[in-house]
């Protein structure tokens, strides 16, 4: 059936502007057409329809008045007038220079001195007029004498959380097989974070936790040049850092896998001879360029934020050997990683970590993994496990060091630890950071659930305590990770929460369970099924995501955090 | 009654009555607006919050060569697609109940409205199934009788693009329209 022709016209008309004659001409038109009559009779009661205010409380108003700041107009109002031009400006200034052209304009007007209150204006409001989108009452962070400050000098010591985002990524079916049997690293780096990394959820959660910062981890690979979703990478790691700082939680931007060796493939890579392993941004010069390049594109884009903590430079780091440059090239390429930053982003903090490890030197002796005795280097480049910070130039650094101490304790629940020792290795850096010219420290640690949650709250009241006293700024080795059946519960499990992430792989819903023997046998042995019947399993349905025993852990670092410095 | 500009500059020099007395003289019709587009008595009071604080906090910024109006209900569309953006937002269940009480009277409509008057129903819902920015458009042609130019700027798109906006909208309620008639219902 044909609907009226004309019915296009009315759809095409304005109703309510027509001379008479077409009016006449519709009215007509309608005696005869329902379809056309209907329509117009539609698009009336619509109208009327979106016309009607429903009511609204009459002193509405006045929760608004509470909600704004009303002295805010009476600050400054010149200043208000000027900023309100410059917003007026924008589009021109930018169109011919770009927003540089703002900036410039706002120092001339301040060094010519004739808004004299305006350089106060913007420093009072710096909150809320931002280049980088963001609502929040953050400042930037920078370093004074050994502590780290806010913009108004207030002492700020990160109490964080570390989020780890899945930074190493996933075995990729048909990719991770081919590189496995080629001795290489199988586990493929992620070009796109995975979503369930950071979901809502998580955001209310980390909110609700009471931390004022997080240590966000990332790969090189998401922000690589030849990565056709680098742009859209930027974009979501941009809103992650808006919606912390919405909440005034600083985001420090941490570079876990460089190009090249990182501390994931490392697990493979560290048993090979040093002539074929895998060369690290301090041996090789094209990881080193991709390296300072990925860093100069962040820096470019990021400067402005200022929910951004600062920028970790590169994760667990390990010198090479004196052949190839020994420590004096791994200072001079932090060194030149710094300065790069530097000229670009002026502001924010940069994270400089100790290098963890060294190759060894032919003749120096070095523990030898595979054959759990100590033998002589002969070329092999054997790891040596020695740490130590190295001071570099640029200024606003803060050193960052990784503690889980003793290694063995935390991490394999074998032994216990020492109150005493644990100060005194931290001391040794408080006071190496002094004499180089008094800098801040950062640390991150964390104790694994193969010690009992009395063991673990020990260890972190010990370790919270002697950062508290040398107001030592500190992150919590990891907010949440994912478990299964292939994944220890016990050992190298330091989360706070466990997400079951695929679970719809291992587990059948009819019959309810493991989905195989092979499953069911590696959750037996990793631990993962009782954590499944405990944590995860309600009836005959899954919780995919549990504090596990942690509850108590979360409230001991809940506790610290709310500590004032 | 003072007008509109010389409230925003009272408000601009530390003057918050003023301010008191722009939110009273929008709150109504942006209430509405954002009712119709949230479908949530809930959300729409939160939402017009918001909207409210964002135009006190940003109020400096309004370039006076436009419509105040356009300007509020930008601010406005952009808080409602915000806030769809970080929750799904409750529609109130009560909702077509709520607006079938509120049948306008119509005494102003001819006979022609007899047939269709009795499909109210339908034809909120049918308004209700457009898609977000066609709907955005739809609403906001009839709500203030916003130019199609005004509607673009509001929304963030062309004058052209605004007014295919509405034309869409008023072609898939002709066809629901046409559609109830072919099945009798009419």
């Amino acid at each position: 059936m044909m609907k009226c022709s004309y019915i296009d016209e009315l759809i095409n008309c304005d109703v309510d502007s027509l001379s008479n004659e077409e009016s006449e001409k519709i009215k007509e038109h309608i005696k005869t057409c329902r379809d056309c009559r209907n329509f117009l009779g539609a698009l009336m009661i619509s109208k009327n329809y979106i016309a009607k205010e429903p009511k609204i409380d009459k002193y509405f108003y006045t929760k608004v008045i509470n909600a704004v700041d009303s002295d805010r107009y009476k600050k400054s109002k010149v200043s208000f007038r000027v900023l309100g031009l410059l917003e007026r400006l924008k589009p021109a200034l930018k169109a011919s220079f770009g927003t540089l052209a703002v900036f410039v304009s706002v120092i001339l007007l301040i060094t010519s001195g004739v808004f004299d209150n305006l350089g106060n204006l913007i420093d009072k409001n710096k909150n809320k007029i931002s280049y980088s989108d963001e609502h929040t009452n953050l400042t930037f962070l920078q370093t004074k004498g050994q502590n780290i400050v806010t913009e108004d000098g207030e002492i700020f010591n990160i109490r964080g959380i570390t989020l780890t985002n899945n930074f190493w990524g996933n075995w990729v079916n048909g990719e991770s097989e081919k590189l496995q049997s080629e001795g290489k690293e199988p586990i493929i780096r992620p070009l796109v974070q995975d979503e369930w990394v950071l979901t809502e959820d998580d955001f209310e959660r980390i909110k609700n936790m009471g931390c004022n910062t997080v240590l966000y981890d990332f790969n090189y690979q998401l922000f690589a040049e030849d990565n056709p979703n680098r742009e859209a990478n930027l974009e979501r790691l941009k809103q992650h850092i808006r919606r912390f700082s919405s909440m005034d939680i600083y985001t420090a931007i941490m570079l876990m896998a460089p190009p090249g060796l990182d501390s994931a493939n490392d697990i493979r890579e560290k048993y090979k001879h040093g002539s074929v392993r895998l060369k690290s941004v301090f041996e090789d010069d094209t990881y080193y360029e991709q390296w300072v390049n990925m860093w100069k594109y962040l820096a470019k884009e990021l400067k402005d934020f200022k929910g951004v903590a600062g920028y970790g430079i590169i994760n667990q780091p390990r010198t090479p050997t004196d052949s190839e440059g020994g420590v004096e090239v791994f200072r001079e390429r932090l060194n030149n990683v710094c300065k790069e930053i530097r000229k670009i982003d002026k502001k924010h903090i940069i994270f400089v970590p100790e290098y963890n490890s060294r190759e060894a030197n032919p003749g120096e002796s070095y523990f030898d993994d595979e054959t759990q005795s100590y033998i002589i280097d002969n070329g092999e480049q054997g790891i040596i496990w020695e740490r130590g910070l190295v001071k570099v130039d640029s200024s606003n650094v803060v050193y960052l060091f990784h503690f889980f101490e003793p290694y063995n304790f935390v991490n394999d629940g074998i032994g216990d630890f020492d109150a005493s020792t644990l100060e005194s290795q931290v001391k040794n850096r408080y006071e190496w950071a002094k004499n180089i010219g008094n800098a801040p420290l950062l640390t991150e640690y964390g104790i694994s659930r193969i010690n009992s949650v009395d063991k673990r709250l020990e260890w972190l009241e010990t370790v919270h305590d002697i950062f508290n006293k040398y107001g030592i700024s500190a992150s919590y080795f990891q907010y949440k990770t994912s478990v299964g059946a292939y994944i220890s519960m016990k050992t190298g499990f330091n989360a706070i929460y466990g997400e079951y992430t695929d679970w719809r792989n291992e587990i059948s819903l009819i019959p309810f369970g493991f989905a195989s023997e092979g499953i069911a046998s590696s959750a037996k042995e990793n631990l993962f099924s009782e954590a499944f019947e405990e944590y995860y399993r309600k009836n005959n349905t899954i919780e995919t995501i549990s504090i596990l025993d942690n509850q108590p852990v979360l409230e001991s670092l809940q506790k610290f955090w709310k500590q004032k410095p | 009654m003072i007008d509109e500009s010389t409230l925003i500059s009272n408000t601009l020099n530390g003057d918050i009555q003023s301010f008191a007395l722009l939110v009273q003289a929008y709150q109504g019709q942006l209430y509405n607006f954002i009712y119709k587009m949230t479908k949530s008595k809930e959300d729409a009071e939160d939402i017009l919050q918001d909207v409210f604080v964002k135009v006190y906090n940003n109020l400096y910024k309004y370039n006076k060569n436009y419509r105040f109006s356009t300007w509020i209900y930008t601010i406005t569309v952009n808080t409602i697609k915000s806030t769809y953006k970080k929750k799904k937002l409750r529609p109130t269940s009560h909702y077509i109940d709520d607006s079938l009480e509120e049948i306008p009277s119509m005494e102003d409509s001819p006979e022609l409205l007899v047939e269709i008057k009795e499909h109210y129903k339908e034809i909120i819902e049918a308004i209700d199934s457009l898609k977000e920015k066609q709907k955005t458009a739809f609403i906001l042609r009839y709500l203030k009788n916003f130019s199609y130019k005004e509607i673009g700027k509001i929304m963030g798109i062309s004058q052209e693009a605004a007014k295919m906006k509405v034309h869409r909208a008023k072609s898939i309620l002709a066809r629901k329209i046409v559609n109830m008639g072919r099945k009798g219902d009419i």
